[in-house]
């Protein structure tokens, strides 16, 4: 969280002014592209057997087992108002959630970008069902790309859980 | 982030400086000495600096003020009363109020400004007489220091012990569980090969397997006080609230439990205790026309059997008077018309049912039962048993006999279409294959039937929300058994037993209820276990 970067008297004094970054880690669902804080993230894994959980609305996938750690997943699609994303292929994002881990089922990883804040724009929350979930938006080649705060929409499906 | 791990670290304390405070409170109560208010002392004292630490300002003031009053106890000025006592109780319970709420998932500060006002109005009460407080000033000078010193003789100790966070050791036994299931699965693919090299590696493995599971099972013991200590504090409450003479005595209090055991236990113990309390136990004109003492004794006893632990409620009071339970359980069509003695097996079952607790003139006239099927459920869910000991006017005697862990447990594996679900052993009676005769229709409903019984059908891929097999009559029966209720739940194919690890997982509403938690197949593959409690 600290952005307070001491530079060097020669940096400063270049001709474009330093403006701090967020990194974002950007990634399409049902045909839609969204961006989160890249510390958001604790880990990326694909796909794998993903056991059903009865019961759970269609915004929950299942459960996987992550090296021992039964670990919940939700449909990132689904969840944000779009479209399933496509099964077999496809990655889980593994999102720190309290003190553990909830997976977000996408289509795929595009990039990640570090992006200068001042180059953040405003969005309407209605884009999405899950108040309080947009952030904001950026340009990113060329196209708006939503900012969610992903603990929001985990938070927003999953509740306090256990 | 880091407040987070602070925060956990700071409740954890909280709860032994607050278990502290309250039997020296008790302990002050029974007349107790300097050493008591030395004690009391000291935990608030300690109490206050964390919470100013920690920046949690109600349960720092809060503590400021009851060490106030403290210090007025102990140099005198303030005598010891019934209110004072009283006020000091309502304080600690604001206290652990306070910590709660500044530690729990929505940090706030509680309100103290009421019980601060209490605190201080009780605190500014003059003593009686200089005299009085001129005497104690003296006496609390000599003793206090001399006091102080043999409440600290772990300081002194060179400790060889350290601290972990109880969720390593969780971890460790997950890891170690999943060995196990491993190691089944290796001894059942060298038993297909045939090789002895392999096997006798295989035996080899399993037995150091067997003495790590033993070591890290051990570690993960914790003396059964850590639960009980809080009791002393509830019982006095509760005895007090019911005008009843209570001597709380607790014995055995450094048997060890498993700690996932333990927190499973306080419920279904402060159960019956407050069972106790409140229907075993007259008051006291009614023990004194009874021929007994005045105050009643009742005594929680924690002790090692073998590989189980018996924790048991005992006591004095008026017990369970037979000849008024048999008229309604004969009346209800539990025990044959021609029984005229209970056996303790047949009270324990006819007590425990849920229909017959529940109902209040039962409650009444058997002067128990109010939740006993509740302590039953949780026992038996935990893969233990239940005794009762009674004789009518003399007392009771409820023992809980529990194994040594839950970590581990056994279960049947059985699938329907695609999808492989556990049913934990403890629930589960019998099985057998189902057949066209066996189904019928009683009530309409359908109804399995087994020998002379019939028993609720119940179709597991109904249950998960899968469509109906091609055939009803197909598949496998599972007699479930839980709480003196069973029904016969029908799934395509057993796949055989397994140990598994029970592991909790983030569920969502609806997705909750149907299951106890989850586990890990040989496979790898994440297996949901069904709460047998869900079905039934």
């Amino acid at each position: 969280m600290t952005d307070a970067v001491t530079l060097p008297p020669e940096q400063i004094v270049q001709e474009e002014p330093h403006v701090p970054t967020r990194r974002l880690l950007v990634f399409n669902i049902g045909g839609s592209s969204f961006a989160c804080d890249m510390d958001s993230f604790r880990e990326i894994v694909p796909m794998q057997h993903i056991t059903r959980l009865p019961g759970a609305p269609n915004t929950v996938r299942g459960l996987i087992n992550l090296r021992g750690t039964i670990v919940t997943v939700i449909d990132g699609g689904t969840s944000l108002g779009k479209q399933a994303y496509g099964r077999a292929e496809g990655l889980i994002l593994l999102v720190d959630y309290f003190d553990r881990w909830i997976g977000v089922g996408v289509d795929d990883v595009r990039d990640i970008q570090d992006v200068p804040i001042d180059q953040f724009g405003a969005a309407d929350q209605a884009e999405i069902p899950l108040p309080g979930a947009v952030t904001g938006a950026v340009e990113i080649e060329g196209k708006r790309v939503l900012v969610l705060d992903i603990k929001t929409v985990v938070q927003q499906v999953i509740g306090q859980g256990r | 982030m880091d407040t987070g791990r602070y925060a956990k670290l700071f409740l954890s304390e909280s709860r032994e400086n607050l278990s502290e405070i309250n039997n020296a409170l008790l302990d002050l109560e029974r007349g107790g000495s300097d050493t008591a208010i030395a004690r009391l002392f000291r935990a608030v004292h300690t109490m206050k600096g964390m919470g100013a630490a920690m920046g949690y300002t109600s349960v720092a003031e809060l503590s400021h003020e009851l060490e106030t009053l403290l210090d007025k106890v102990r140099n005198g000025t303030l005598v010891v009363t019934r209110p004072i006592i009283d006020t000091l109780f309502s304080g600690v319970d604001a206290l652990e109020q306070a910590v709660d709420l500044a530690t729990g998932p929505a940090p706030q500060q509680l309100d103290v400004k009421e019980i601060i006002a209490r605190i201080q109005t009780a605190s500014s009460e003059e003593a009686p007489q200089t005299f009085t407080s001129e005497f104690a000033i003296a006496g609390v000078d000599k003793k206090g220091p001399a006091a102080s010193e043999p409440s600290t003789p772990s300081a002194q100790k060179t400790s060889r012990h350290i601290r972990i966070d109880a969720k390593r050791l969780d971890t460790l036994m997950n890891v170690v569980g999943e060995l196990v299931i491993a190691r089944d699965r290796i001894a059942k693919i060298a038993e297909q090969m045939g090789d002895e090299a392999l096997l006798e590696a295989t035996r080899r493995a399993s037995e150091i397997l067997a003495t790590l599971q033993n070591e890290i099972m051990t570690s993960r013991m914790v003396p059964v006080w850590q639960v009980f200590e809080r009791f002393p504090r509830v019982v006095r409450d509760t005895a007090r609230a019911l005008g009843k003479d209570v001597d709380f005595k607790i014995e055995g209090r450094e048997i060890e439990l498993d700690r996932s055991m333990l927190d499973e236990m306080g419920e279904p113990v402060l159960h019956l205790l407050r069972n106790s309390l409140d229907h075993g136990i007259e008051t006291p004109d009614a023990r004194e026309k009874a021929d007994k003492p005045r105050m009643a004794t009742l005594t929680l006893t924690a002790e090692r059997d073998r590989a189980t632990v018996l924790i048991r409620v005992t006591d004095d009071g008026r017990g369970i008077d037979q000849a008024r339970v048999l008229p309604r359980a004969k009346k209800l069509g539990l025990v044959d018309q021609n029984t005229t003695k209970l056996t303790e097996q047949e009270l324990v079952a006819i007590i425990s049912r849920p229909g017959f607790s529940t109902s209040e003139k039962v409650t009444e006239i058997s002067g128990r039962g109010v939740g006993f099927d509740i302590v039953a459920t949780r026992v038996r869910a935990l893969g233990g048993s239940l005794e009762v000991h009674t004789d009518a006017g003399l007392g009771t005697s409820v023992s809980m006999r529990l194994p040594l862990t839950i970590a581990i447990s056994r279960a049947l594996l059985a699938r329907v279409d695609k999808e492989v679900y556990a049913i934990p052993l403890t629930h589960v009676l019998e099985t057998f294959s189902l057949s066209q005769p066996m189904l019928l229709q009683s009530k309409g409903r359908q109804v399995v039937a087994i020998r002379d019984d019939l028993f609720t059908a119940i179709w597991l891929r109904e249950r998960v929300g899968l469509p109906p097999a091609a055939s009803a009559a197909s598949g496998q029966v599972v007699l479930i058994e839980l709480a003196e209720r069973r029904a016969a739940l029908i799934v395509d194919e057993f796949i055989g037993q397994q140990e598994i690890v029970v592991k909790q997982f983030d569920g969502v509403s609806g997705s909750k209820t149907l299951f106890s938690g989850a586990t890990i197949l040989g496979d790898g593959s994440p297996a949901l276990i069904v709460d047998a409690s869900s079905l039934l």
